[in-house]
């Protein structure tokens, strides 16, 4: 069932249409947020609380704007709010490192490249970060990126671009190595 | 300037991006963001005024029948949270319900239900004096409802002595009651 199906059932009150909106673009979200944050704990409650609030103002929602590309919308502005957040929080640091050598992988085994990507992607700023996940790893628009993210298409065009500038020699390492 | 990338970057870009989805795999929504959702109360926010203007005809109906004609109860047995109802009223008449809910533990429980768009603040629970139970009085027209208990903001919960309705509502069976028409459950 289409977006555009599953809203006017759940503006009609169908609390199920809601559910498949949120099972239909769970992935998509966490993939996003994940891209901008990396951490998975900060990614989830990116995504959670996307929902909850897209929840709360789904009556108010222009429904000339696609449904993907206002929940998006919603999406990014907490990602740049929990990475304000996490940027305040108090880090504290591991000295020991037999404890740091023994203590698991934040990753599941053969995570490889990803691990090394989403590093790398940490070291640009937020707004190219941004860009270069909605364009390349979500294959989005850039129509569509300009309603998510609240910027013009020649100014995203412009960020994927330096992105992709600030990524090369970490990409070109990853995969020489490999 | 030009804002384009160039091919071989544009390569490494996407083989870089298709990585990552590759470890970035389709997840379903965990149970916690549902059991949120329903706390939130889906259709209180939804544009939806049929269950506002039930719930105003069902009071307005009610202070007239109330004062006249008989009182239906749905009476709970201590400590089980187990509603019956007793309804004896005129056919087509709302009928006053009331609604109880063994939750000791609890600091808020909330009625929820079609009759009052599911909104967790619409009908909280009036707690009992020895604490256990959680009470609140309705007039529903006869017919079919759903509904569930909220219980401190953040849990929905069916009713655990009623029928359930056949249909989940994220995950969760809502509970149904049936208001009798005059004539008798």
């Amino acid at each position: 069932m289409t977006d555009a199906a599953l809203l006017a059932r759940a503006a009609a009150g169908d609390p199920a249409s809601y559910a498949a909106l949120v099972s239909q673009h769970y992935s998509a979200c966490l993939r996003v947020a994940r891209g901008i944050l990396r951490d998975p704990a900060d990614a989830e409650d990116a995504v959670q609380d996307t929902f909850l609030r897209g929840l709360k103002s789904l009556a108010r929602r222009d429904e000339q704007v696609p449904f993907r590309a206002w929940l998006f919308r919603i999406l990014i502005n907490r990602c740049r709010s929990v990475a304000v957040e996490r940027s305040r929080r108090v880090r504290r640091f591991v000295q020991d490192e037999a404890a740091l050598e023994s203590a698991p992988s934040r990753e599941p085994p053969g995570f490889g490249n990803a691990e090394a990507i989403m590093e790398a992607l940490q070291r640009i700023d937020p707004p190219l970060r941004e860009a270069f996940v909605l364009k390349y790893v979500e294959e989005l628009e850039y129509t569509e990126m300009a309603v998510m993210t609240g910027v013009g298409v020649s100014a995203l065009k412009m960020r994927v671009k330096r992105a992709c500038e600030a990524l090369r020699p970490h990409l070109e390492g990853i995969y020489r190595e490999r | 300037m030009s804002d384009s990338v160039d091919d071989r970057l544009d390569a490494l870009a996407r083989r870089a991006a298709a990585d990552l989805r590759r470890a970035l795999p389709d997840a379903a929504p965990p149970a916690t963001l549902l059991d949120r959702l329903r706390a939130a109360g889906t259709a209180a926010q939804l544009p939806s005024s049929r269950p506002a203007r039930r719930l105003a005809l069902a009071a307005a109906l009610a202070a007239t029948f109330v004062a006249g004609v008989g009182i239906g109860m749905w009476v709970a047995r201590k400590g089980a949270g187990s509603p019956r109802a007793a309804a004896t009223a005129a056919a087509d008449r709302p009928q006053l319900v009331r609604f109880v809910f063994a939750a000791p533990r609890a600091r808020r429980v909330s009625l929820v239900g079609e009759f009052n768009g599911w909104n967790a603040r619409a009908t909280p629970m009036h707690r009992s004096a020895d604490g256990v139970l959680w009470a609140a009085s309705l007039a529903l027209p006869p017919g079919r409802h759903l509904y569930a208990f909220v219980v401190d903001d953040s849990t929905w919960l069916p009713d655990p002595d009623a029928p359930l309705a056949p249909d989940s509502w994220f995950g969760v069976r809502n509970s149904v009651m049936v208001v009798s028409d005059g004539t008798g459950l």
